[in-house]
């Protein structure tokens, strides 16, 4: 009798201890829905599941509510049109995102025939359709606004275009280029002695391609190496140009 | 002594709020060297893709975040056209083409200023007039940083513009004629076993709009196994051609087949729908694998051994 009253006790503590136990995990374990962040060595999405925002198609006659970007189709049809936005054929949850090291590029004291190389980063991560590419070009040559006098661009050693590297290694060179080195460069910057004048918008000359690639990518990086030699006859004066870089999603 | 410990103490105090004091000042005095300013933005969605009648109203919003230093941005549509059979696009900057379509989209252009790891929401409502011909036409939403350069040194200031593409075709009925080609389906016809069999797709666009291929390789191993490359489904363009790689857990890849040795011969079947609709197109390509290296080797080891034989009998 005893025993069994014993067992009885038993069952119910172990009972007891269960339930709690369910319960604490209950509570304290980390829910799997509803998530305000996802997180990732490569990514941190805030509210993965937006009920409004980017991507969400409305009209006149029909307003969508439901999920939309990685996680759901956004495709609909109503009267009149059909549409899809986002991320539905891949899936990918990296948004296209382009991000330039600096804002200013300071060459400083300028010297004859001392070259003068200043670099900075493009990073771009490119999500959704895949592929991307980032295009160059500058408003015009360096150059002193109120003067109007100008550093050339670089025509290299032998010669070089807005769309053709060429090394420039010659300190009896001068004028102002760039090379590109990295991830998705073009293939004519062989090594870091081959530069190219930018594509200067104020002769019409079309943006170049600096950075691609045809598949979804996540922080590819490029760093770009400004170079400025001046000759001894430079006008005096604070030269500067502003340069354009755009990045665009393939589609 | 007792008056000389707490001078003692009194000094020490002196001497830590001296300190204090300098440290203060000098973080107003010498400020640490600014740190680099980045310009980070980003947009989605990036690909918007529409099929609408004339004269209807479409409204997409595009959030733009910034998580670098704050911007004023300002926001443009400008058309494009396909630059390659990599799908990049081209943009069309000439105030003229801008204009033509500049009735198509209402939104507000005003620059807007972007606080660091904040973000904004333009939203442009799209309306392609009555009477404009059913076709394709193609755009892209532009935001650019308005930062000017007015340093007063000898510099190159960084300007970024970061768009996102919009397709859109024009229909009355809501199909358009979609029709599609398989412009190239390549691989090696003779290949070493070491070798990774891949596959070269260009599929072509010949009809009045943009769609996607739905499909996949299947490649079987004759009297072995059968593996399937899903292809991914990438825009092609109106009178485009576009290179088309393979499926791998979202990842765009190369169409590879898997495994490090291959040998006997391989049937690769190409086959994919429009737009997961309509008659299947198909193209199938077959390949010999076969171990030439180990072969060679083989030959190289018996050409030696017969000739060390030789030479041991001769002596």
């Amino acid at each position: 009798m005893y025993e069994r009253e014993n067992g009885f006790n038993n069952l119910v503590i172990g009972l007891f201890i269960g339930v709690l136990g369910y319960l604490l995990i209950g509570l304290l374990a980390p829910t799997a829905w509803a998530q305000a962040e996802v997180t990732s060595q490569n990514y941190i999405i805030q509210m993965p599941n937006l009920n409004t925002g980017a991507g969400l198609p409305t009209s006149s006659n029909y307003n969508v509510s439901s999920t939309i970007g990685q996680t759901a189709a956004g495709l609909f049809s109503s009267a009149g049109y059909r549409a899809k936005s986002g991320f539905q054929y891949i899936y990918s949850i990296i948004p296209f995102s382009f991000t330039i090291s600096g804002t200013s590029i300071n060459f400083g004291d300028l010297t004859a025939q001392v070259p003068v190389t200043v670099t900075q980063n493009l990073t771009v991560s490119s999500g959704g359709a895949g592929g991307y590419q980032v295009l160059a070009s500058e408003n015009n040559p360096l150059k002193v606004s109120s003067s109007g006098k100008t550093i050339p661009n670089t025509n290299c050693d032998t010669g070089c275009t807005y769309g053709a590297a060429g090394v420039w290694n010659t300190t009896s060179k001068y004028g102002f280029g760039y090379n590109m080195s990295g991830t998705d460069v073009p293939s004519d910057f062989t090594d870091l002695t081959y530069y190219r004048p930018f594509a200067d918008r104020s002769q019409s000359q079309s943006p170049q391609i600096v950075m691609s690639s045809i598949y979804v990518g996540r922080g590819r990086q490029s760093t770009v190496s400004y170079k400025v030699n001046i000759s001894g006859i430079q006008a005096a004066g604070k030269y500067n140009n502003t340069i354009m870089y755009t990045a665009i999603p393939s589609y | 002594m007792q008056i000389t410990q707490s001078t003692n103490k009194l000094i020490n105090y002196k001497i830590i709020i001296g300190l204090l004091v300098c440290w203060f000042v000098g973080l107003f005095i010498f400020p640490a060297p600014a740190e680099a300013q980045e310009m980070s933005l980003s947009i989605t969605p990036p690909l918007t893709e529409i099929a609408i009648q004339p004269g209807k109203v479409f409204t997409q919003t595009f959030t733009v975040s910034n998580d670098g230093t704050p911007v004023v941005i300002k926001p443009e549509i400008v058309p494009f056209v396909p630059s390659d059979s990599n799908g990049h696009a081209e943009i069309i900057e000439d105030q003229t083409s801008i204009n033509a379509f500049s009735s198509w989209f209402l939104f507000d252009q005003t620059p807007y200023s972007l606080g660091e790891n904040s973000n904004h929401d333009f939203t442009v409502k799209i309306t392609p007039p009555e009477g404009t011909p059913e076709k394709d036409y193609y755009f892209t939403f532009l935001v650019e940083t308005q930062n000017d350069n007015n340093l007063g040194v000898n510099n190159a200031q960084a300007k970024e513009r970061i768009g996102a593409n919009i397709l859109m075709n024009i229909t009355k009925d809501g199909n358009p004629n979609k029709k599609a080609s398989i412009i190239k389906f390549s691989a090696p016809r003779i290949l070493d076993s070491f070798t990774g069999l891949t596959y070269t797709i260009q599929l072509g666009n010949s009809g009045s709009s943009f769609f996607k291929p739905s499909g996949k390789i299947t490649v079987d191993q004759i009297l072995g196994s059968t593996t399937i490359l899903n292809l991914a489904p990438l825009n092609i363009l109106v009178n485009g051609t576009r290179e088309i790689s393979c499926l791998e857990s979202q990842d765009l890849v190369p169409c590879k087949l898997p495994g490090k040795f291959l040998i006997g011969i391989y049937r690769s079947n190409l086959s994919f729908t429009v737009d997961g609709a309509g008659s299947t197109v198909e193209k199938q390509i077959y390949t010999v694998a076969f171990p030439f290296t180990i072969a060679l080797g083989l030959i190289m080891i018996g050409i030696s051994y017969g000739f060390i034989r030789k030479l041991a009998k001769y002596k």
